[in-house]
This record gives C-alpha cells, sequence and structure tokens, in this order.
C-alpha cells in the first residue's frame, strides 16, 4: 500500500485534481464549521454576564462548587477578577474548591497560599515546581 | 387554593403543600387556614413565579431539603433529569429564579440553580470563561503571562 501511494503520488497525474478536490472539499466545510462554533459561541457570550449582580453569598455559593482549576481560570480572566479572587480575604473561595477534590494532599504551611497551591497542584508549570524544590530544599 | 399577586400584578393560584415549598410562605401561611386576600410578592416578577411555581408544583411531596450542617463537604454537582430540563429550559431568567428562590426560602431551588450556573463555568478555559461572563480582557498578553506565574494574595508583595 505505502509503496503504491508513494509512486502514485509522484508519477499519476490523476492525483492532483483528485487532491483538489478533498482541499475544496474541505473548504466548503469550514465556512459551516466555523458558523456553528461561532452559534454556540454566541450563544454562550454574556449568558452569566448577571453573574456579580447576585449578593455574595450567592456568588460564593456557586463557586463553592467548582474546582482550585476553576477558580484559577477565574482569577486570570479579567484584573477585577484577579483582584476579587486574589485577596486573603477570599481565600473561603480556594478553600471549598480544594474540599471539592477528593484525596488532595493537605496545604502545606511553605507553600503561602491557596492560588499558589492552586497552580502547584493542578497545573504542570516548570517554574513553580523549581520554586516548590528551591523552597522545599532550603527546609532540609 | 391561595393566591399570590407577582410584581406586575398578575396572580396565580396554588395550593398549600405547593406554596409551601418555600419557607418564606410556610411561615406567612402558618397561621391562614385559607386566604381571600392575595399575597403579594413584590421581588418576583410573573416570568419568574410561573417558573418557581411549576417547580414547586413538581417537587410537591417531595421531603425537604435539610439545612447543611457540614459545611466541609465534597460538593459535586449532580442534577436530576427533571430539574435539569427545567433550569436549561429557563437558562435566559436563571439568576431571576436564583433570586426568587433566594427570596422565597426556596433551598433545593437555589441549590439548583447555583449548580447549574456553575456546571457552565466548571472545566472552561479563560477564554470560554471571558465569553460567558462578557468580561473585556483587560490584560495585556505580557500581564496574562506573568499572572499565569504570579499566584500569591495580592496584598502579600
Amino acid at each position: 500500500m505505502r509503496t503504491r501511494n508513494s509512486t502514485k503520488s509522484t508519477n499519476n497525474p490523476t492525483k492532483l485534481p483528485h487532491y483538489d478536490v478533498t482541499e475544496n472539499f474541505v473548504e466548503e466545510e469550514r465556512p459551516d464549521n466555523s458558523k456553528v462554533e461561532s452559534k454556540t459561541r454566541r450563544r454562550n457570550r454574556g449568558k452569566l454576564e448577571k453573574l456579580h449582580n447576585l449578593p455574595l453569598d450567592i456568588v460564593l455559593e456557586i463557586y463553592s462548587y467548582l474546582e482550585p482549576l476553576d477558580i484559577l481560570r477565574l482569577s486570570r480572566t479579567s484584573k477585577d477578577m484577579r483582584t476579587f479572587l486574589m485577596t486573603r480575604n477570599n481565600a473561603i473561595i480556594w478553600r471549598k474548591a480544594r474540599l471539592n477534590v477528593p484525596d488532595l494532599p493537605p496545604l502545606l504551611e511553605d507553600i503561602s497560599s491557596e492560588p499558589q497551591y492552586a497552580s502547584l497542584v493542578f497545573e504542570s508549570y516548570c517554574h513553580v515546581s523549581d520554586q516548590f524544590l528551591v523552597r522545599r530544599s532550603k527546609e532540609f | 387554593m391561595f393566591t399570590l399577586l407577582s410584581e406586575d400584578g398578575i396572580s396565580f393560584q396554588a395550593e398549600r403543600d405547593v406554596l409551601e415549598r418555600s419557607v418564606l410562605l410556610k411561615n406567612m401561611l402558618e397561621d391562614v387556614q385559607d386566604s381571600s386576600n392575595s399575597i403579594p410578592l413584590p421581588n418576583v416578577a410573573s416570568a419568574v413565579l410561573e417558573k418557581v411555581l411549576h417547580f414547586c408544583e413538581h417537587h410537591r411531596g417531595d421531603p425537604l431539603p435539610v439545612p447543611e450542617e457540614d459545611e466541609t463537604r465534597m460538593r459535586k454537582i449532580v442534577i436530576e433529569d427533571w430539574d435539569y430540563d427545567f433550569i436549561s429550559a429557563n437558562c435566559d431568567i436563571v439568576f431571576e429564579i436564583i433570586m426568587a428562590a433566594n427570596y422565597l426560602d426556596i433551598k433545593d431551588l437555589l441549590d439548583l440553580g447555583c449548580k447549574y450556573v456553575a456546571s457552565l463555568i466548571k472545566g472552561k478555559s479563560t477564554e470560554q470563561i471571558r465569553e460567558l461572563f462578557h468580561i473585556v480582557n483587560d490584560l495585556t498578553p505580557e500581564e496574562e503571562e506573568k499572572i499565569k506565574k504570579e499566584n500569591q494574595w495580592a496584598e502579600a508583595v
């Protein structure tokens, strides 16, 4: 099979038009796909815009179902969200999110914050691990 | 039968066991046998009240949810089929439903609304969350890269 294909692609002139057809077909499909995608996007756009008009206790209730990675991503959506989630006063949001993941290692004292813990456990950025290693090794 | 009057002046009739899904109404109706006077609900619009009553009717007779004592338990988003169909069909007024459930003190409806909204956020990327909330990304690409690495509390610099 492999040899036949390779000879065809170099020698058989019918290969080219055939290739063109598939390419056209793909091109025809593409606008459709993007339409579907933009429709879903449009449907979702602003769907939760009013969430932050809710009283704080309800917002906290909603967040209490999320996991640390969700909170971490929320905290990176804008400056306001970051300010809201990265204050120590709202550590409860992170703590509750942590409770939703079973069998997590406990918060280590030398990792100073919940967001740091979330990033460390749920993301694999090298710099964090490096930092972690350095911090850990200081203990020994 | 009791009559409820919505914010926009539409009256709804419902039986006691339906209304008693709401702790607020349950307490209000405690000393009332039958009422010819309607109960005004100045915080709930008719479009929302209709849905709330629909939910309460479906769940009439169900045991009332008990208040949670253990704040440290794990929370999973589990939604029953009927409830999911109900809330997703009304997703455009989900926040109004949540507010009404909060005001009327209907715990299972409030929980349902919160779980549904949480389910929309859960597992989404930062960009997808921005779309959901209609958040304008005011972070430069450099700032975005930077905050990914900074996971300290804001005040502890």
